[in-house]
């Protein structure tokens, strides 16, 4: 350390020339660094998506989604399986380890996909590489009257996505609502009966007359022609054509057996926006295509943004055209930009505060710029450390730097050292400056480094952080111990030097003591109220010790049995999403006749910018959602607006007042669109708690679900309860009849092929017009498959061509199936879901698990877990607990290593209660839970406060060791007084720089007020503490070493 | 001491701010229309709404009534044969869908004419008889000639009846008509009153209705299909229809004393049909009912389950049934 100083001092240029060239890289670093403003929290995860279209969900599950689950059980490395399979859709995901890497993990899967046993003709996919929050931008595809919606959704599809697939960093352009285009050949059964055909015949006719090939070469001359055979369909008129059947002598062609029609797919999502025009006065389209652009994982949101905005300019101007346009909705820019403009605040008002209270306690101007110059240049070097180690910068975690930590060691080097300059003596300043700073700071140097030391080992267990809440700390731990490290090396290099500079002057005259006269006024006072203060704390030491622990410990059992615990603070990210779900059962066009109501309702709102309704699901297959479920996203106004009218959560409360007392029979919860989709990836339910049921009975598990839920409603703070998986839902099952499919003579394919085609509207062949294609679709008029009726009836041609009605050949009937099935690790699954509202996390969760397993007694086939983001809140909980307790012995072991003597490390470690008494009292003032949040704020406290201890010990041994002669009781009053200004000056400016973090509202501060708050409060009551009790304490642990001395 | 005095002062003022600011806080917390939440009655069969709720407005009922009601019960069936006038009252001819068809008819005529000749013929050997100017023999091979006739007429006659077309018809209609045979399921034979007037809507005119009279029901189901033939005739004075067109007829069910609700008031639950009875303005109580299978997509007729002058719920019965049941 000596060395350190001593070379610094000797080459005071370079010291500055490095600090200089330090500074520039860091800001190199930091334009070149990839700044995000919130982290990609989600794990890597893998879905595969397989469509089996027209099939039921058993069907689905049986044939597709278990055979797959099978071959993917040999995936390495996979700590969560899970499965939805709905009405011919299979969606599989598998969430992998901490650190595993995205393509790996993919190719892994890729490679046991391919052994899967399957049926013909469904081939599984991934889903594109894109997280939980990778839904960076939103836009409508919007045109003039006469562009329907079959029309606006053939843009989207062939125009405008496959431009934004090519911006850089686009996973996947996911479009919603509007109608998919296909040409149905329309026939009838009489007219197919006339000709004696089967709907298997103009299915064949159509395949067999849509080919275009090519030959060779043809060679005439000198010249080569290839060969094209053009025979594809590529037009509707090409399809009336198609030669079916000769019919007594005459040619049948499809134009004979039915019409050939442009006709949407039947839908399986409707859109609808609710947004301002020109004037500002809501429009409602009922019928809207959304496109949603999803960002690859691992990119960076604002340059992906700003490449997509001017591809959509580009778009708008150059090839959309008779009034059709691209309008965006959403984009992740406005949350950055908040986040930033909050985050900017903070920093500022942070560094202005620190700023101001150097400049009083040190009572110098000119040294409180030294330490100043200390918040830029670490800050700086840090950015340059996370570029070399590719660590994101994300604005969540800046925001929770305090200034007030970073500055420490240069507060107490700059502190020492002006001291000296003071009291120095005329034979001292003729020795030089230079060899006075080098007394000063080699008295402080190595407490300076065994503190930071202590703060940064401080940080261990947020470097040990999984998952989430790793991603969303650990940013911030590096951040910090950089920046601290920073400050370490310039407190011990650059500060010194600097004052050898500014003070030249002053030094060498005697002047110095007229620059310092104001201050000792104020100084003197404050020294001296205060050796009379300690001087009558230290009367009875034992009794003022007594007092302190008891209220200390009263408090830390007070505090913790009255604060909850949860997993993360409530994030507000500028918007809000809300999820409902319609009564099962209920069909897309009824739960239609509502979204127009519910838009309505929350546009009437004024912070209310638009509000757009996603009903069911796209036909990509991302989700598995049913028709009942609706996804509202409501953007707000600029919250400078309307946010000291009302707040966000009356907000909230007011709307979801209006949407459940107009729909009654309609469950809504509220949350926010990057944290749902997070949670919802992470542990595959969006509620604070899911209750989770496994077993291979579907009956039997819902019995035993309705049982939990039942217990669960009814503990205080239950609310949107619910079973997440719907009750089997009545499906118009066609049983065929063996017997009599065979006294006709007809296969039991026939008759499918019949259902499929004539009812299901089965795609059997391609159009390409230009560069697009459409499916054609083969199938009866609406009036013969619209109804049970007409579906009883619908013929099926025998062999010996009689018309036969299929109910003859068939059981028709309603039955009860599943719509939705759950599977998780080869189970199937039912999960109870609840939200936890006016009350924290932790303890809803232990009074619900003692009152189900009191009621509720499983049979040994079923199994059941607890999870939702509760799961979370156990992992971190776990995890602290057990790196805390190492934590602090690993600070008691870096102490023992500084001073050698147990006692001494008792005294700088009684800090730590001090701080945290303080921390729980302002959680509880504040009403705030215990989360991971203000658990790491309480870590950072923890290394903060040992560091006033360090500085009394250290202070008694040089004291001690310089006046041997005095006793320890006089000596302990002496120290005390000595170090009120350093333990001011380090306290101090820590405290305030984080109060405008801990009272910050804005967006973006959510994280960063419950540690602010903790370690603001828990450094107020250290620093009382140690102030009134540290003196009494030392003496009380005085008389210990000496009997351990006299025993000896 | 005064610390400690001056200490607990303060610790007693912070304590005075932080409770009137919590109460403060939580009178503040802004005015919203929270409304009363709908309750549930009897294990949720019965939903009662608070008054005025706001919900009530998407909730609709109507009353029943028992009535005559008129359903429709339709059947597919093709015309057959039509009657066209070649512009004069006095000529016309028959046009059928096949040429077999037209064959079975001409034969008809034929034997038709054949017999009428032979009848004829045997009347007047048998006066030549009597007058001694035919023998015995002219009279017997006359006679036999009539009965072939007769055999191959009644032959002829009972194919065309066969294929559902009464001859006699045929012949005797002036005016431009058409012939339609429809099959009827058994199951809903009766339904069928022969005369009684009927509609039929064609492929060919979508949208057209033409109305017809149910001439005659066959008197053999068809064991394979299970139908039961129906002829139906039309006046044709436009010449629209013709043999060989598709239609399908709806002989109407006509069901008395029959509670008919809108299809839209029933939701499936767990394997059974439930409606919505309002007993009284903002309370509905749920009720399981048993349908009749009919062939309309827009009403059903319940069995049992409500009674006569019941205002069953038709708009929002899926809403009620979400608070009803929970899901």
């Amino acid at each position: 350390m000596n060395k350190i100083l001593e070379t610094a001092l000797s080459k005071r240029m370079l010291v500055v020339i490095i600090s200089l060239a330090m500074a520039a890289i860091g800001l190199w670093a930091w334009t070149a660094l990839q700044k995000e403003a919130y982290p990609d929290v989600g794990d890597t995860q893998v879905t595969v998506i397989t469509e089996f279209k027209g099939r039921a969900a058993a069907e689905v599950e049986s044939q597709v989604t278990v055979p797959l689950e099978k071959v993917l059980n040999g995936v390495p490395q996979v700590i969560s399986r899970r499965s939805k399979t709905i009405f011919g859709l299979s969606v599989i995901s598998l969430t992998f380890a901490d650190k595993v890497e995205d393509y790996w993990a993919r190719q892994r899967v890729m490679e046991k996909l391919s052994e899967a046993d399957l049926p013909t003709g469904v081939s599984p996919g991934l889903a594109p590489l894109t997280g939980p929050v990778g839904e960076i931008l939103r836009y409508m595809v919007r045109g003039p009257e006469d562009k329907t919606s079959m029309d606006l959704r053939t843009i989207q599809d062939w125009v405008v996505t496959p431009k934004l697939l090519k911006v850089p960093g686009v996973a996947d352009v996911i479009t919603f609502g509007g109608l998919v285009k296909q040409y149905h050949v329309i026939t009838s059964p009489d007219l197919l009966s006339r000709y004696k055909l089967s709907i298997q015949n103009v299915i064949d006719a159509i395949q067999n007359n849509n080919l275009s090939t090519g030959g060779n070469i043809i060679a005439r001359g000198e010249q080569g022609f290839a060969i094209r055979s053009l025979g594809a369909l590529s037009n509707p008129k090409d399809i009336e054509n198609v030669f079916v059947t000769t019919f007594q002598g005459v040619p049948i062609f499809v134009k004979d057996i039915g019409s050939v029609e442009p006709y949407p797919m039947p839908r399986t999502g409707i859109l609808g926006i609710s947004s301002k025009d020109a004037n500002g006065t809501f429009v409602d389209d009922g019928n809207g295509v959304q496109g949603l652009i999803a960002m690859r994982r691992g990119e960076n949101a604002s340059e992906v943004v700003d490449a997509l905005k001017a591809a959509i300019k580009d778009i708008n101007g150059n090839d959309l055209k008779d009034g059709v346009r691209l309008e965006v909705t959403y984009d992740r820019g406005d949350l950055v930009n908040y986040t930033i403009r909050t985050v900017a605040g903070t920093l500022f008002e942070g560094i202005t505060i620190v700023a101001v209270i150097l400049i009083i306690f040190l009572g110098s101007f000119r040294s409180a710029v030294v330490v100043a110059t200390v918040i830029p240049l670490s800050l700086l070097f840090a950015f340059a450390l996370m570029k070399a180690t590719n660590i994101p910068a994300n604005l969540l975690s800046l925001g929770a730097i305090d200034f007030g930590i970073i500055v420490d060691g240069a507060v107490v080097m700059v502190e020492n050292i002006l001291r000296h300059y003071r009291i120095a003596t005329p034979a001292d300043r003729e020795k030089g400056i230079i060899a006075c700073t080098l007394k000063a700071a080699n008295e402080v140097s190595k407490e300076i480094f065994f503190s930071i030391a202590i703060i940064i080992s401080a940080f261990l267990p947020i470097f040990t952080f999984q998952r989430v809440e790793g991603k969303l700390f650990s940013p911030m731990a590096f951040t910090l111990s950089f920046a601290i490290l920073g400050s370490l090396l310039l407190a011990l290099t650059l500060v010194p030097v600097l004052m050898t500079f500014i003070f030249r002057k002053q030094f060498a005259g005697a002047s110095s003591q007229s620059a310092e006269h104001k201050e000792n006024k104020a100084s003197l006072w404050l020294q001296t109220s205060y050796s009379r203060l300690v001087a009558r704390t230290i009367v009875n030491p034992v009794r003022t010790l007594a007092v302190a622990l008891v209220l200390v410990v009263m408090v830390i059992i007070g505090g913790t049995s009255r604060i909850g615990t949860e997993f993360l603070p409530k994030l507000d990210e500028g918007a809000i999403n809300i999820r409902a779900f319609f009564p099962v059962g209920i069909s897309i066009q009824e739960a239609n006749t509502y979204t127009p109501i519910i838009r309505k309702l929350i546009s009437s709102h004024t912070p209310v910018k638009f509000v757009v309704t996603q009903l069911g699901r796209n036909e990509q297959g991302t989700d598995p959602y049913n028709p009942n479920r609706l996804e509202i996203l409501v953007g707000l106004n600029d919250y400078k607006t309307w946010i000291k009218d009302i707040s966000k959560d009356e907000l909230l409360k007011q709307i979801k007042s209006d949407l459940e007392s107009h729909v009654p029979g309609t469950s809504f919860s509220f949350s926010q669109p990057i944290l749902d989709n997070v949670t919802e990836a992470v542990t595959g339910s969006v509620a604070d708690l899911a209750i989770l049921v496994n077993g291979k009975d579907l009956h039997q598990l819902r019995e035993y679900a309705q049982k939990v839920l039942d217990v669960v409603k009814i503990v205080p703070g239950a609310a949107e309860y619910g079973i997440e998986q719907e009750a089997d839902q009545a499906q118009l099952v066609i049983d065929m009849k063996r017997l009599e499919i065979a006294r006709f003579g007809i296969n039991v394919n026939d008759i499918q092929h019949v259902i499929e085609a004539a009812i299901g509207g089965k795609p059997i062949s391609t159009v390409y017009e230009d560069e697009k294609k459409f499916d054609i679709v083969v199938r009866f008029r609406s009036n013969f498959r619209s109804t049970l009726d007409s579906i009883r009836k619908l013929p099926v041609t025998s062999s010996t061509g009689a018309q036969v009605p299929l109910e003859v050949l068939a059981h028709i009937d309603l039955k009860d199936g599943p719509t939705l099935i759950q599977r998780e690790d080869g189970e199937r699954q039912i999960s109870v879901r609840t939200n936890i509202e006016g009350r924290d996390q932790g303890s809803f969760v232990k009074e619900a698990q003692a009152k189900v397993q009191a009621a509720v007694k499983l049979p040994p086939e079923l199994s059941m877990t607890w999870g939702g983001q509760f799961e979370n809140l156990t992992r971190a909980g776990n995890q602290l607990a057990m790196v805390v307790p190492l934590t602090i012995l690993l600070i008691a072991s870096i102490l023992y290593l500084l001073y050698k003597d147990i006692w001494d490390v008792i005294v700088a470690f009684s800090c730590i209660p001090f701080s945290l008494a303080g921390g729980i009292i302002a959680l509880w003032i504040r009403g705030y839970n215990l989360n991971v949040s203000a658990g790491v704020g309480f870590i950072s406290l923890f290394g903060v406060a040992t560091m006033s201890g360090v500085l009394f010990v250290s202070r008694m041994n040089h004291l001690q060791h310089d006046h041997p002669e005095e006793t320890v009781a006089d000596l302990v009053p002496k120290a005390a007084v000595l170090q009120l200004r350093p333990w001011l000056t380090t306290v101090l400016p820590a405290l305030f720089g984080l109060i405008p973090a801990a009272f910050a509202q804005g967006i973006g501060s959510d994280v960063q007020r419950p540690l602010a708050t903790v370690i603001v409060g828990g450094l107020i009551s250290g620093l009382l503490l140690t102030v009134t009790v540290l003196p009494s304490l030392y003496l009380v642990i005085d008389r210990f070493r000496r009997k351990d001395a006299h025993v000896d | 001491m005064k610390s400690p005095n001056l200490g607990f002062a303060s610790v007693l003022l912070c304590g005075a701010i932080f409770i009137s600011s919590g109460i403060a806080l939580s009178v503040a917390s802004g005015e919203s229309m929270v409304y009363k939440k709908p309750t549930l009655e009897a294990d949720g069969q019965i939903v009662v709404f608070p008054e005025n709720h706001p919900s009530l407005a998407n909730i609709k009922s109507i009353p029943v009534t028992s009535s005559s009601a008129q359903l429709a019960m339709t059947a597919p069936g093709r015309v057959v044969a039509s009657r066209v006038s070649n512009g004069t009252d006095a000529s016309h001819s028959m046009i059928f869908e096949s040429s077999d068809l037209a064959t079975v008819y001409s034969d008809y005529q034929q034997a038709s004419s054949s017999s009428a000749r032979a009848t004829k013929n045997a009347a007047r050997i048998k006066a030549m008889f009597e007058s001694e100017a035919a023998t015995g023999r002219d009279v017997t091979d006359s006679e036999n000639e009539v009965s072939s006739s007769r055999a191959q007429l009644n032959a002829a006659e009972s194919k065309l009846r066969g294929i559902g077309l009464d001859p006699k018809e045929l012949e005797n209609v002036t005016s431009p008509t058409a012939w339609l045979i429809s099959d009827v399921p058994e199951s809903q034979l009766n339904e069928v009153e022969k005369g009684e007037s009927v509609h039929a809507s064609f492929s060919s005119f979508p949208g057209m209705n033409f109305q017809g009279k149910a001439d005659a029901i066959g008197d053999a189901i068809d064991p394979v299909l299970r139908t039961v033939k129906v002829r139906v005739k039309f006046s044709n004075e436009k010449g629209l229809l013709r043999p060989g067109m598709f239609a399908r007829i709806d002989f109407g069910e006509i069901h008395n004393a029959a509670l008919v609700i809108p299809l839209a008031s029933v939701t499936r639950t767990e394997g059974k049909d439930y409606v919505f009875v309002e007993k009284a303005s903002g309370r509905f109580e749920r009720r399981v009912v048993v349908l009749l299978e009919t062939s309309s997509d827009k009403d059903a007729i319940v069995l049992s389950g409500i009674s006569d002058n019941e205002k069953v719920v038709s708009k929002g019965a899926i809403l009620l049934k979400g608070l009803s049941f929970g899901f």
